[in-house]
């Protein structure tokens, strides 16, 4: 089973982007995506979580929703209880570059502390500075303990080192395997523990080549079966609770 | 249609290695005529004179199929002159810069003597871009301005986070060529398609990515037979003196 841990969903206010992500899913052979909003990162979060909700609804084998929030709002963490326990997402997602936040001002902290009493992962885009590398999401991990920090690009071109650094040092942050080269992704899955490791592809919006191009990465590198399934696909089923 | 890879790195690096032997049979393998060849990190930051005679080594054993472009280090001022003269007599045929492992921002003038070497010596300048604070696209076409009469390849157009910038910048300086590694197909065909396929450069960045994947996302991106030729090794070869395969 592959799960991918990495897609967007575009709601139609940037339609030039748009593409169809289960069509996608179908010709790379996804069984499963985590979906993320793209529209909310700009937008009111609590109206692209309810869209992204119907854009879910009926498809539990195949989507799993992820909920946005504009961490600066004093509603944050009570949007994020909202779209976990009224909508059913089953994670967050935060863009702190484009949502122009930092993973360490301490508006994040309410919202993180919400993750850990409902049990839901936080996936960050990472890779970029100022307000996305991947030591910054680290030590936000070590603050809060009890939850789940994904990294979802493993740091980029540059920044994978200190991705690699930030998963060796803090147990409660995992990888998805999402943006860097196919050197740097062997050094990540040789260093880290595989069960901490997830896979994404970044598709939704424009060309779902790199769909192919990611899948091919990873199937490329030097690892043990069970490792590659479990990185493919078994690591998200556990951390989402899929069947 | 010929295929000549514009960017792959032989020897011992600090996290991936590739003989010359290795590459030359991956070549084979994937029909690819040729590939520009240049040294290992350690040496583009510090040991460039043992980078240099790797590469002139492995372009004598391997004849007509790799392509050497030699580094100096900017800091070591008139050494790094005099070791790119020797160098270029030695048979390279390009100089790569790479700012962050050489600890220096692109548009600080402690690179303009080399540049100006590499003038004078007819070399094209190869340069990744795309990482702050010291290697960006828009800071390759403010050099290329200043050196008008160089070439520049930019390398990985500005990937990750500085792909938007890299075509603007590639259109506001004529001499400054867009280098394709990372880039996914349909960034290929629009940089092809503003720029021309005069202005873009097949390259692979092998072994820091694969080089397998590298070709077939180029081939998967829609380009006219003409366009992809140029793309695939005349653009590049145009760069270089004649003959340089023979």
């Amino acid at each position: 089973m592959i799960v991918d841990c990495h897609t967007h969903h575009l709601a139609g206010s940037y339609a030039n982007y748009g593409g169809d992500l289960l069509a996608s899913m179908d010709r790379y052979g996804i069984d499963h995506a985590a979906v993320f909003t793209y529209d909310g990162f700009f937008e009111e979060s609590s109206r692209h979580n309810d869209e992204l909700a119907r854009f879910v609804d009926g498809q539990p084998d195949r989507l799993t929703a992820f909920a946005t929030v504009h961490p600066r709002r004093a509603d944050a963490a009570a949007e994020v209880r909202r779209a976990v326990t009224e909508l059913g997402m089953r994670g967050l997602k935060i863009h702190p570059w484009l949502q122009g936040v930092s993973p360490l001002e301490g508006y994040m902290d309410p919202v993180a502390e919400v993750c850990a009493e409902l049990d839901v992962p936080m996936i960050f885009h990472d890779g970029t500075p100022p307000y996305s590398t991947p030591l910054q999401f680290s030590l936000l991990a070590e603050r809060h303990p009890d939850v789940t920090v994904i990294l979802g690009h493993s740091g980029l071109l540059d920044l994978w080192p200190e991705a690699l650094a930030a998963a060796k040092r803090t147990p409660n942050v995992w990888l998805c395997l999402c943006g860097p080269p196919t050197y740097a992704l062997q050094k990540l899955v040789d260093g880290v523990p595989h069960e901490r490791i997830l896979f994404g592809s970044d598709i939704g919006f424009g060309s779902d080549y790199q769909a192919r191009h990611r899948l091919e990465q990873v199937r490329a590198l030097d690892l043990p079966p069970d490792s590659l399934d479990a990185i493919l696909g078994g690591n998200a089923v556990r951390l989402l609770g899929l069947a | 249609m010929r295929i000549v890879d514009a960017r792959c790195t032989i020897g011992d690096g600090r996290h991936s290695t590739l003989s010359p032997d290795e590459l030359v049979d991956r070549l084979d393998e994937l029909g690819v005529e040729a590939a520009v060849v240049g040294p290992p990190d350690r040496c583009l930051a510090v040991y460039n004179r043992e980078g240099n005679e790797l590469v002139r080594a492995a372009c004598v054993r391997h004849p007509g199929r790799l392509i050497g472009f030699a580094t100096v280090n900017p800091w070591y001022g008139d050494a790094a002159v005099e070791e790119l003269g020797r160098a270029a007599a030695e048979g390279l045929v390009g100089l790569i810069l790479h700012p962050p492992r050489q600890g220096f921002m692109l548009v600080d003038d402690v690179a303009e003597a080399v540049l100006e070497a590499a003038g004078e010596l007819g070399l094209p300048v190869y340069v990744g871009t795309g990482t702050p604070a010291y290697s960006l696209p828009l800071q390759l076409t403010e050099v290329a301005r200043r050196f008008p009469h160089l070439r520049f390849l930019m390398g990985h157009m500005g990937h990750t986070d500085f792909w938007i910038d890299s075509i603007p910048a590639a259109l506001a300086a004529p001499n400054v060529f867009a280098e394709i590694s990372y880039k996914q197909p349909h960034v290929i065909a629009d940089a092809v398609a503003k720029l021309g396929p005069e202005r873009v450069v097949y390259g692979s960045d092998a072994p820091f990515n694969t080089m397998r994947l590298e070709l077939e996302k180029f081939m998967a991106s829609d380009l006219d037979d003409r366009e992809r030729e140029l793309v695939a090794s005349e653009t590049l070869l145009s760069l270089l003196p004649a003959g340089v395969l023979s």
